[in-house]
């Protein structure tokens, strides 16, 4: 008998994330991504949704009932029998071309412009913190059709203005590129009037969620409560991460 | 057929001079070439600039042993881990200089070392604060694209001194291939001065003949073949074996502490 996991805020994450995939889109994950990884599985199996997988482990369209949760998400084991390989420079080539729909991105800190820091905290030639560099972030803001940003949503993190601009939100916004934030509390989108809240975690408090950014967050008028993932989303998530490796993540 | 290219660890690492800048294969915790970075770290060389897309592992072992003053990288990361420990604390330190790439950018710099060319044209970048930083650096400027007149970066080509590439198999002189991901290191072999080729087989030409497949590097891009069975652990090494997260994971948390140097001679020095 399998054992029963109560839905956790990454849990909500990852269902979140995954409605954001589309039929027909082509979507890329990078490195220390494995929440948008478990996104892409859950899109797959549960939701039956027909997309394209590209990755950083440079798999093209692996068999997800294979994939697992690694401690790397560019470990060459964890995305199995894929059609072939695909380089990664190839797949920047696509997004140069416009042919990326969808990417994932981490940030240690997200500003009211959409824009993303994956530098430095304090200055950069003595910084406090040296974080891990943006990895494609900069090469591809411009350039994919829409970008989900996944990050803690708290005042460190959600902030009026980033120590370093990694990723030009605010190009994005000015280009009227799609830009979405997944705190692991409800959904934002960008838009030219600033962040708008679109989806809350059930559960969770409006309130809580515009007093734990130090961004100022619009509330939509068309705000929806999601649901938590249901028996059969969790039994797929577990399924990828037996071990419960993304709790690891800080989310909850 | 030239003469063979095969040699030990050793030798291979003479081919490496102070202050050179090297390049590496794999990413974080993937086909890192580690037998060899061994043997650098015990060379004693100095002042290296490395210069690597997503590194991890290799890199901050080196940075961990003082070998490298300048790093230019996309991203250091040890992934769910947390932040490459010993890149962190020498960049906060001031003890190494970082340079922040980006993933298009890096590949459109060696391309045009491959290529021969002297910078290459780069889509998206621009907008970003790392366009400042570079700009000073000299490594790229943003120049108007003399067709469309609009603003355009460009790359300055990238040449690493030194490639170091971790294989699946190579015949002795150097024509070798790479299975499962490749990341950019078929790149790195055409853009680098001189490129060391290690594999976890050495193989006869007829094998490579047989199969007629794309070569990942050609004895014409090589100068060293070393004989390196399990020499990426402990990342992964594609079609071989997996990566040792334990032994990963102990690195960490001994970096963390202060005891890298400790664990790299434990673990690597002894080893190899």
């Amino acid at each position: 008998m399998s054992i029963q996991i109560k839905p956790r805020p990454t849990d909500f994450m990852i269902k979140c994330m995954a409605e954001l995939i589309n039929n027909g889109e082509v979507v890329y994950h990078g490195l220390a991504s494995q929440i948008p990884v478990l996104s892409m599985l859950l899109a797959r199996e549960v939701s039956g949704k027909d997309f394209i997988w590209l990755s950083v482990t440079e798999a093209y369209m692996p068999l997800s009932e294979t994939v697992k949760f690694y401690l790397s998400s560019g470990d060459p084991f964890s995305e199995k029998y894929s059609v072939g390989v695909v380089p990664t420079y190839e797949v920047f080539d696509l997004a140069a071309q416009g042919k990326i729909d969808l990417m994932f991105f981490g940030a240690a800190q997200i500003d009211e412009n959409g824009n993303t820091n994956l530098s430095v905290i304090g200055s950069y030639e003595k910084p406090k913190v040296r974080l891990p560099g943006g990895a494609a972030t900069a090469y591809l803001f411009p350039l994919v059709k829409k970008i989900v940003v996944w990050a803690h949503h708290d005042k460190r993190t959600l902030v009026r203005k980033v120590d370093f601009i990694t990723g030009q939100g605010w190009l994005r916004i000015k280009n009227r590129l799609k830009l979405l934030l997944c705190t692991n509390k409800g959904l934002i989108e960008y838009t030219d009037k600033g962040p708008l809240l679109k989806v809350i975690f059930e559960n969770e408090d409006i309130k809580d969620i515009t007093e734990n950014a130090d961004m100022r967050i619009n509330v939509s008028d068309e705000l929806y409560y999601l649901k938590a993932p249901n028996k059969k989303e969790m039994k797929v998530i577990q399924y990828h991460d037996p071990l419960g490796l993304r709790y690891k993540l800080g989310y909850g | 057929m030239p003469s063979s290219k095969l040699m030990g660890s050793q030798e291979a690492v003479n081919l490496i001079e102070d202050g050179m800048s090297i390049t590496v294969s794999g990413i974080t915790f993937s086909r890192n070439p580690m037998m060899l970075i061994s043997y650098l770290i015990k060379s004693g060389k100095k002042d290296l600039y490395f210069i690597d897309r997503e590194p991890g592992f290799a890199l901050d072992v080196l940075v961990a042993s003082g070998v490298i003053s300048k790093v230019r990288a996309s991203m250091a990361t040890f992934e769910l881990y947390g932040l490459a420990p010993s890149v962190r604390k020498s960049v906060e330190e001031g003890k190494i200089e970082f340079i922040e790439d980006t993933c298009g950018a890096f590949v459109a710099g060696l391309r045009a070392g491959a290529q021969g060319v002297p910078f290459m044209p780069v889509k998206g970048v621009l907008g970003s604060d790392l366009v400042k930083l570079h700009e000073k650096t000299g490594t790229w400027k943003v120049l108007k694209d003399p067709f469309s007149n609009e603003e355009v970066l460009v790359v300055k080509a990238t040449r690493p001194d030194v490639a170091i590439i971790h294989v699946n198999y190579s015949d002795e002189y150097g024509n070798a291939v790479i299975e499962g991901p490749k990341y950019e290191d078929e790149l790195k072999v055409r853009a680098a001065k001189k490129v060391i080729i290690t594999a976890e087989r050495i193989v006869p030409t007829d094998y490579i003949r047989k199969y007629e497949c794309s070569l990942s590097a050609t004895t014409i891009h090589v100068s060293a073949v070393v004989w390196a069975p399990r020499g990426a652990w402990p990342t992964a090494m594609y079609n071989s074996y997996e990566a040792d997260y334990k032994a990963i994971e102990n690195y960490y948390n001994e970096a963390k502490r202060g005891g890298a140097s400790s664990w790299i001679k434990r673990n690597l020095l002894n080893r190899w």
